[in-house]
């Protein structure tokens, strides 16, 4: 059966009324949090996962599916109105989104952000389709080696190409990498860094990590501002598009479609990238008229980023359903979910259930087409959300996440791992530590350690398997030249500049 | 601030400003010499982890381990000791600007977190009705107090609301402590 067929038979399955249901209730809590001033994608499915435990796979990583870009949509209404982004790529809206509602036009940023997802969720859902068949083929060819460069790369990835300092990422990282460390010893069952605690021989949950490192420090952050309104939010009366801002959105909406896919398909960066390439993109295609416009509300800079943002999700979920490699932060934590249904992607889960995963992948059709018919007539709902006092939404998200993380092992240690965690989650995020980046290390670190030591098994203990097999030798140059691409370009730049000093 | 891909760092001005109120061990400084100090830790017990009992081909238990708690110590080095290299201003800029956090004072964090720590270790033992609803009523009081009404209703609501719906109907048990149910 091909990709499209494969495709079709799972929206039927999909459109059963008891999916559906799980569809619609996945974006609208998506939208709910993702609404709320702070919390992103991560955050809310990482509150929600305890609503999925008593569910059937399908029907949990359907809904959670939905968390994910439900809560993208409901960011960007926080984004354009109150300019306080849950996560970097909306914030990338916010630039001009915000501004173009200073100046009374809200509701047309707030549809033209609603298009753009609805185009760049579609678009992607099709790429998806058409790409996973195509690296499932590569994948198949994949031994233990190529897996342990693929792996490899993706950790460089998340550290080379983020943004702020590289340094600081690189503690990030190492910090995630220790996180997924702790436990037993997957080949010789040796503890590591469990100082004595039986507790922590199975190693920390990711669940847990997301929570204590996402929604701990941003609730303990704003109670301990002592913030006691909500922000003061700008008005929206319709969310509607003319003819005009349409024919404006439309170029951006394809470039951001493609740039968001292509960068969401890289392993490590996520949507993230896409939003800042388009931004950077649009504002330099721009005529020297509209160019002034950007920072005063340029539609441009709203329709490209937001629909690269996500394009961006489904590009994500490529590598993470073909090669179990998460592209982004909120796709590590849902390789965790599958993998708590004792389900591990890659061509294996294409194999035995090819059901489930098109069905997942066509309720996130079903899922945009929601969001779209949805919001557009909903947006002053879930505004209102705004008015929230910040004092009962934050001690409210801090009693979720402490039964979330009783809800994992039923036991007083996980509450003090929440807490541990949290407060070093806050400790880091206050100190400019970003945060995203520990979570993808922690969930391939595992990943990576196993994929080398069964090379080297192989190999009898021979290093020079990672670059005599011809795939994996492709593989290094590929990654290398994608990771070191920009520290060449800044040196060619530096070398220029200093050439053309000379001439003067 | 949340973010699904790497956040960018606060400005520098909103460095200085941390600094000024975010008490010791502050500034990038204070924050390498704690990370090469977890390190250190860290090191420690790798060296401790157990030789395997029949080890095999390849990278043992400690490598990893070692590696990172080396790399930490690096990093963490790198940062309180080298230069800070300034970036050019761009798209990542306004969006750092965008979202870094406003400083808080510590006392008011060390508050904050006494609170939840509280609230972690009474979970089990008063369950989970009584101890949400001390830990909601106590951290909205403190973020104001003004509205007393407010914050009891919603600490009793919420956690009465939130264990029902948890217990009765998705079957999560959650401590019922010393009141029984």
């Amino acid at each position: 059966m091909d990709a499209f067929s494969a495709l079709m038979s799972g929206l039927a399955m999909a459109a059963t009324p008891e999916n559906l249901m799980f569809v619609l209730i996945g974006v609208l809590t998506g939208t709910v949090v993702g609404v709320l001033p702070g919390l992103g994608p991560i955050t809310a499915i990482a509150l929600l996962i305890p609503l999925s435990f008593g569910m059937e796979p399908a029907q949990g990583l359907i809904l959670l599916c939905g968390v994910y870009y439900g809560a993208m949509y409901g960011g960007s209404i926080t984004s354009i109105l109150i300019r306080t982004p849950g996560e970097v790529a909306s914030a990338v809206t916010a630039l001009e989104g915000y501004e173009m509602a200073k100046r009374g036009q809200a509701g047309a940023a707030l549809a033209t952000s609603a298009v753009g997802s609805f185009i760049g969720g579609i678009a992607a859902i099709i790429g998806l389709v058409f790409f996973s068949p195509l690296l499932l083929d590569v994948a198949t060819a994949f031994g233990a080696a190529e897996y342990t460069i693929l792996l490899a790369g993706a950790l460089l990835l998340t550290g080379t190409l983020v943004a702020g300092s590289k340094l600081k990422a690189s503690i990030a990282i190492l910090v995630g990498m220790v996180f997924g460390v702790v436990g037993l010893d997957p080949q010789d069952n040796v503890e590591r860094w469990t100082f004595g605690l039986l507790e922590l021989n199975d190693g920390v949950d990711i669940a847990l990590l997301a929570m204590a490192l996402f929604a701990v420090p941003e609730a303990l952050h704003h109670l301990a501002m002592r913030e006691r309104k909500p922000s003061s939010r700008l008005k929206v009366k319709n969310a509607w598009m003319t003819k005009e801002d349409l024919r404006r959105s439309a170029g951006p909406y394809a470039r951001g479609t493609f740039l968001g896919f292509f960068s969401g398909l890289m392993p490590g960066l996520g949507p993230a990238l896409g939003s800042f390439a388009s931004y950077a993109l649009e504002r330099k295609l721009a005529s020297p008229e509209r160019k002034k416009m950007f920072g005063h509300g340029a539609i441009e800079g709203v329709a490209g980023p937001e629909t690269a943002n996500n394009a961006g999700v489904g590009g994500a979920m490529v590598p993470m359903l073909a090669l179990a490699i998460p592209g982004s932060a909120t796709t590590a934590l849902l390789l965790f979910v599958f993998q708590m249904y004792g389900l591990q992607p890659g061509p294996q889960l294409f194999e035995r259930n090819p059901d489930l995963v098109w069905t997942i992948v066509a309720s996130m059709v079903i899922g945009n087409v929601m969001l779209l018919v949805l919001n557009l007539p909903m947006v002053r709902l879930f505004v209102q959300l705004l008015k929230v006092p910040p004092p009962l939404l934050y001690a409210g998200v801090l009693a979720f996440c402490m039964l979330g993380a009783w809800a994992l092992t039923f036991s007083l240690f996980s509450l003090v791992m929440l807490l541990v965690v949290g407060l070093a989650g806050y400790w880091m995020q206050e100190h400019g530590i970003p945060l995203a980046p520990a979570i993808i290390a922690a969930v391939l670190v595992p990943l990576l350690e196993q994929s080398t030591r069964r090379a080297l098994v192989i190999s009898n203990g021979d290093w020079s398997v990672f670059v005599t097999r011809p795939l994996s030798l492709t593989l290094l140059i590929i990654i290398a030249a994608a990771a070191f691409s920009p520290l060449i370009v800044k040196l060619v730049r530096s070398v220029r500049t200093s050439e053309k000093s000379v001439d003067f | 601030m949340t973010g699904d891909g790497p956040g960018p760092e606060p400005p520098a001005a909103a460095d200085a400003a941390a600094e000024a109120k975010a008490g010791p061990f502050s500034g990038d400084r204070g924050t390498g010499l704690i990370v090469a100090a977890f390190g250190m830790v860290l090191l420690v017990a790798a060296m401790l982890i157990d030789a395997p009992a029949r080890p095999s081909p390849g990278i043992g238990p400690r490598l990893i381990p070692g590696l990172l708690a080396v790399g930490l110590i690096g990093c963490g080095l790198a940062l309180a000791f080298m230069p800070k290299s300034k970036s050019e201003a761009g798209v990542g800029d306004q969006v750092a600007e965008m979202m870094a956090e406003e400083p808080v004072h510590w006392t008011s964090i060390a508050i904050v977190s006494a609170m939840f720590v509280a609230y972690a270790l009474t979970f089990e033992f008063l369950g989970f009705v009584l101890s949400t609803a001390g830990f909601l009523l106590a951290t909205t009081m403190y973020v104001d107090h003004t509205k007393w009404r407010r914050n009891l209703i919603y600490s009793i609501a919420f956690s009465a609301l939130v264990y029902w719906i948890f217990t009765r109907q998705l079957s999560v048990s959650l401590p019922s402590g010393i009141l029984g149910w």
